[in-house]
């Protein structure tokens, strides 16, 4: 028999399984406390309906069943919310908050930080377009960092629509798609050779030149304004000074930094596209952004915003700046672990929110208390006849009870 | 403190050289040692010592907030890594090359499922498929022209600074897959959370290189 589990997935065992719900929990109330109601999806659906980016379609962990149809472990969240949103909700105007917490599943092998199952929690805000919801999704993000107690982060913002009203002064396909992956990969020495051969204008090519370094303040809004002759990266612009215009009135200017040249390998968004980092951690922490035409794919189009938070990733950087999993509640052990009397208390306590453990070995009475130290017990309760004596683990003696 | 990883040996000298004429005292990084962690306060860097295939995958965790390593290496490694300068030294060219005496001009001459060596697995096969060609790629770690020599391969692909080595061993090439030097590499999610400090450094290496180029 196989002992080990396949690479890329991973066992929790009581101390990390712990962390990770009360994580989860307190991920659960930002989400809450801010109208986004929970969902579930299925674990898998039709490979057709979870594949709509085409960079994904190799990603995706992809079964037949007995009819012969293809399936797919979900590669991701936003989609099947997404298929739910414009299906299930089909004739809902208003706006939808909804979030979720599940695993998600790739076909990644061999790399650390990027495992075939991992656990996201995230928000999807759907029907509205407003800078202000681009905002509230950021600001519960950051909120939800916060919450977890993470000493430092940093959120970068940035904006599909600028890099695209750049790309399309550029009349060749090929070469746009060049450029594109230049980006993705991050091979700014690449870039620069694509960039003097390509028949873009000269400010274009300034700008795309300079975009990995055009980072930072609110400054560089101003200064890429100045250059740019494109409608479409305009907007964008003034789209974004709109979202940072919120996002101060949230006094998160300080966290936020903008980045013009982050592109996504989802091919989904449409609009602002943020990622949160934090030191120890070499890949993003959270990311997320605008997709207005993803609902489209599944019934009326409808515009939409969101953002997921990677859990392992989470547990990860708190491990690294020293936090600790939470400490385990006291545990109370009853012996004799029968008899009315001893299962009357066992209840007795539990409904007051106490850890009871009920001997269920037929200890001997002087194997009780070493048994309790051994096990993590706090204290034993003895009960014999109408005797119920408290004894602490640590410190010996015996109280009534 | 930046971290840099750098493969020990004539790139991490010339590395060192570009360094302290941008102002980051690094002599340490010259000195004979066994260390594998070296550091230079007054410079503000510390040195990890790696071997050069595991340069790009110390950068792409975090382990290293820069490396410096050859294309060919980070082509080859395939790692989520920025790549930032062209450092303009340990200059090659990787190619394909075959037996002079099999009379092959023209990669698209090679045999049906020619075998070719290589210790550029990932790039060669990715070449071959660009080009419409079948062939077995043959996986080696070092001595690649011994591949034809012995029967074990057809051709190879490998890189070449002077053309030499392949001549002494009765190989020629037929074509350029790419062009090699050293790069400044680093992690994706540092060049964001240390960007003051990392594009300082960027931008003075980026001097020296334009500079000693003219």
């Amino acid at each position: 028999m196989r002992t080990q589990t396949p690479q890329g997935v991973k066992d929790f065992l009581p101390d990390d399984a712990r962390w990770k719900v009360q994580l989860e929990q307190s991920i659960r109330r930002s989400f809450a406390g801010w109208g986004y109601q929970e969902v579930l999806t299925p674990s898998f659906e039709f490979f057709d309906t979870v594949n709509l980016g085409d960079s994904s379609d190799e990603q995706t962990l992809k079964f037949l069943d007995r009819d012969g149809q293809l399936l797919a472990l979900r590669p991701d969240a936003t989609t099947p919310l997404a298929r739910m949103a414009a299906t299930r909700f089909r004739d809902t105007h208003r706006p939808l908050r909804l979030s979720y917490v599940t695993n998600v599943f790739r076909a990644n092998q061999d790399e650390v930080g990027r495992e075939r199952e991992f656990f996201q929690a995230g928000v999807e805000c759907i029907g509205v377009a407003s800078p202000l919801a681009d905002a509230e999704v950021i600001a519960l993000a950051a909120e939800l960092l916060r919450n977890v107690e993470l000493d430092q982060f940093q959120i970068s913002l940035g904006h599909v629509q600028f890099f695209n009203g750049l790309l399309s002064e550029c009349p060749d396909t090929q070469t746009r798609q060049q450029i594109r992956r230049s980006f993705l990969n991050q091979d700014y020495v690449g870039l620069q050779g694509i960039l003097q051969r390509s028949a873009l204008p000269q400010w274009a090519k300034n700008i795309l030149a300079q975009l990995p370094r055009s980072h930072g303040e609110r400054s560089v809004l101003e200064q890429l304004k100045a250059e740019v002759q494109n409608q479409a990266a305009l907007d964008a612009l003034a789209n974004t000074k709109e979202i940072c215009d919120h996002l101060g009135v949230r006094g998160l200017q300080k966290c936020i930094s903008l980045d013009f040249s982050m592109l996504k390998s989802l091919d989904y968004y449409t609009g602002m596209v943020f990622e949160g980092y934090a030191p120890h951690l070499g890949f993003s922490l959270c990311t997320g952004g605008r997709y207005d035409r993803l609902l489209g794919q599944f019934g009326p189009e409808r515009p939409a915003v969101g953002f997921a938070v990677g859990l392992e990733r989470l547990l990860w950087v708190l491990t690294a700046q020293g936090q600790q999993p939470p400490v385990e509640p006291p545990k109370l052990f009853v012996w004799p672990g029968h008899g009315s009397h001893a299962l009357r208390l066992a209840a007795e306590r539990r409904a007051a929110g106490d850890t009871v453990i009920l001997d269920v070995q037929n200890l001997e009475r002087d194997e009780v208390l070493a048994h309790a130290k051994t096990n993590g017990m706090s204290k034993v309760i003895f009960v014999v006849g109408d005797d119920v004596k408290c004894v602490d683990v640590e410190q010996g003696g015996g109280q009534p009870c | 403190m930046l971290s840099i990883a750098v493969s020990k040996g004539r790139l991490s000298d010339a590395f060192a050289d570009i360094l302290e004429c941008a102002g980051y005292p690094c002599h340490v990084l010259k000195e004979s040692t066994r260390k594998l962690v070296i550091e230079s306060p007054e410079a503000g860097l510390r040195f990890i010592l790696a071997k050069p295939t595991d340069v790009p995958t110390y950068v792409e965790y975090g382990a290293a907030d820069l490396g410096v390593v050859g294309k060919d290496t980070l082509v080859e490694a395939n790692k989520r890594v920025a790549e930032l300068v062209d450092l303009r030294y340990g200059r090659c060219v990787m190619v394909v090359a075959v037996p002079k005496a099999a009379g092959i001009q023209n990669v698209t001459d090679l045999d049906f499922n020619s075998r070719v060596a290589t210790k550029y697995p990932h790039i060669a096969r990715t070449y071959f498929q660009d080009h419409g060609i079948q062939a077995e790629v043959i996986p080696l770690h070092g001595s690649i022209e011994l591949g034809p020599i012995i029967g074990l391969a057809d051709a190879i692909v490998d890189i070449t600074e002077t053309g030499r080595t392949l001549v002494e061993n009765g190989l020629e090439s037929i074509a350029e897959v790419m062009d090699s030097s050293c790069r400044l590499i680093a992690n994706r999610v540092s060049y964001k959370m240390k960007y003051t400090e990392m594009q300082r450094l960027v931008e003075a290496v980026e001097g020296v290189v334009a500079d000693e180029d003219h």
